[in-house]
């Protein structure tokens, strides 16, 4: 149904490179403060850029590991039935809000796109747009697990 | 209007939805209901993680996860039951021992029940321990982690509040070790009524072997701490600085790291650290609608009402963070409550450096108590033991956790001793 095969290496390759970028420009700040002459202005915002998108893209790696932590107190109370329909709306109202959450951000990215960072000169739209890919992530993995617990009840 | 907030927030948290989202969906019911525009979500969302000082956390989650991909907790462990284990009760001496020096390169409590717990539960039922006391000696000894520098904690509460975290890092320490001294006097006293077993003496090369092997994980912690309370590192620098060193340690001293192992520790400490900045994003945003409705304002002046007097507000405190500790998850609880009652406490004159460690070991503590103790659930999973019988066996180190936070509660030295030689 969603191809979670390319999704997964999609996610795991933006997060990985998102990281690897951030740890890459942290590790030429101090280098260039202890080797060279010039420290660039732009490292830490550059940083701060990749570590958003890293969050953006991890979003989806930690909802696929279970990573979100979660409270099991209804759990021990319930029935099994109960607790799968439980598990099925916690799904469905958290799609309905990730839903949101990416409608607005579009708003958001299109306010930032007048705006430019100050250092680097991108438009924020550009970075405010991880949190659209955040909640795009949050939609994605839900929607999976939705799928997957609609198998496990049939 | 505010009940409606909270209302939801409760219910959502009951019904099972992760913290973050549980955080973000009460606020979206609050802002649909108030009239305020949506696009205050992903705004105060963005602004919460957009926070240099946070860059260190994917880094130092990411050089604990390489360590430890590297064989480095065998290491560790090998090294304190050398030392150690000839004591009646040694293996768990040596878990409490280990923790301690993991938490070094950890610094979160999870991680460090799992890794450690994963090892030494099965070892100790081995021995002859009881699985409750293996499990229970676990999940105590590692809370020590987060209040040992590198501690995520601190770097959340001085991102939140502007202390610098290399001081937050200091208070903690002395802390963090009366913590594990007092775990060892528990566990050794226990040992020697149940007559646990002891293990053969070790050689004095044999230790001298072992530390060798364990000797770069105790020079991370110094270099990590050293490079920011020196100003060499800012604490970012420091955290990517400790991924440098992992990875170098990992893949010239030890070989045990491969391209894909490092690719699959760093795809997992994003994950990680997602499901930690998204908490952050959101509890931002809940925490912007409690601000705007004067929730924090009509809290302390409600505290301040019942007593001005700073050590008995100061224990009010402690009770009103352990209640909300053992529901709630330590950063999360950390992100909505500790700005507010931080300014509470600096108020009725207690330092705010010192009450940063108050609280954070307020919230490890709930990691071991009913009933959403994470630490005694990841170690009776692992001991495969009811969590009821661990929560028991728990007990009599929860004791020393109380005493350690009386301590640092009424005596500022405590805390306030290490960062002070650095002012």
């Amino acid at each position: 149904m969603i191809p979670l095969k390319l999704l997964n290496r999609v996610f795991n390759t933006a997060a990985f490179a998102s990281l690897s970028a951030m740890i890459i420009i942290v590790t030429l700040q101090v280098y260039s403060r202890f080797f060279l002459e010039v420290t660039p202005h732009w490292t830490e915002e550059a940083a701060r850029i990749f570590f958003v998108w890293a969050v953006a893209f991890g979003t989806g790696i930690g909802i696929r590991n279970g990573d979100f932590i979660r409270l099991d107190l209804a759990e021990k109370y319930l029935s099994p039935r109960a607790n799968r329909v439980l598990e099925l709306s916690t799904h469905l109202i958290t799609l309905v809000f990730s839903l949101i959450l990416m409608v607005q951000s579009w708003h958001f990215v299109r306010l930032g796109m007048d705006e430019r960072s100050p250092a680097l000169e991108v438009p924020m739209g550009f970075v405010f747009l991880s949190i659209s890919i955040t909640g795009l992530a949050i939609f994605v993995f839900t929607l999976d697990s939705l799928l997957r617990s609609f198998k496990k009840s049939k | 209007m505010v009940w409606l907030l909270f209302l939801v927030f409760f219910l959502l948290l009951f019904l099972r939805f992760p913290i973050a989202f549980a955080l973000g969906i009460s606020t979206l019911t609050y802002i649909l209901f108030s009239g305020y525009p949506l696009v205050i979500i992903p705004m105060k969302m963005y602004s919460g993680i957009d926070v240099f000082v946070l860059l260190s956390i994917p880094g130092f989650i990411l050089a604990g996860n390489l360590m430890n991909s590297c064989g480095m907790t065998d290491r560790i462990i090998r090294f304190c039951n050398n030392v150690i284990g000839h004591v009646r009760g040694g293996l768990a001496l040596a878990n409490i021992g280990a923790s301690m020096v993991f938490s070094g390169i950890s610094g979160t409590a999870i991680a460090d029940t799992a890794s450690i717990g994963s090892v030494m539960i099965p070892a100790m039922k081995k021995e002859g321990y009881e699985a409750d006391f293996s499990c229970a000696v676990t999940a105590s000894s590692s809370t020590i982690g987060p209040i040992i520098p590198p501690s995520l904690p601190m770097i959340i509460a001085g991102s939140l509040t502007g202390l610098s975290i290399g001081k937050l890092f200091l208070a903690g320490a002395i802390p963090g070790l009366l913590l594990a001294l007092g775990f060892m006097i528990v566990s050794w006293s226990i040992s020697r009524k149940k007559m646990h077993p002891k293990q053969p003496r070790a050689t004095w090369g044999q230790r001298a072997r072992s530390l060798v092997h364990a000797f770069w994980a105790l020079l991370m912690t110094f270099l990590i701490l050293f490079g920011i309370i020196g100003g060499v590192f800012t604490p970012t620098e420091a955290s990517v600085m400790a991924v440098l060193y992992a990875l170098l340690v990992g893949s010239l001293f030890y070989r045990t790291l491969t391209w894909k192992g490092i690719y699959t520790v760093m795809t997992n400490s994003a994950g990680t650290t997602a499901s930690l900045m998204v908490l952050v994003g959101f509890a931002n945003l809940f925490g912007w609608i409690l601000v705007s409705e004067q929730v924090p304002q009509g809290l302390a002046d409600l505290l301040l009402t019942i007593t001005g007097n700073k050590y008995l507000l100061l224990l009010l405190i402690n009770v009103l963070l352990i209640i909300i500790g053992s529901f709630m998850e330590t950063i999360a609880a950390l992100l909505i409550v500790y700005p507010i009652l931080l300014k509470v406490a600096v108020f009725a004159g207690v330092d705010p450096i010192q009450f940063s460690v108050i609280a954070v070991l307020n919230l490890i503590i709930g990691l071991n108590t009913p009933p959403v103790g994470v630490c005694l659930f990841v170690a009776s999973g692992i001991g495969r033991i009811s969590l009821e019988k661990v929560s028991r066996a728990v007990l009599p180190f929860l004791l020393v956790s109380l005493i350690v936070l009386m301590l640092v509660s009424y005596i500022p030295a405590i805390s306030l001793f290490l960062p002070g030689l650095f002012e």
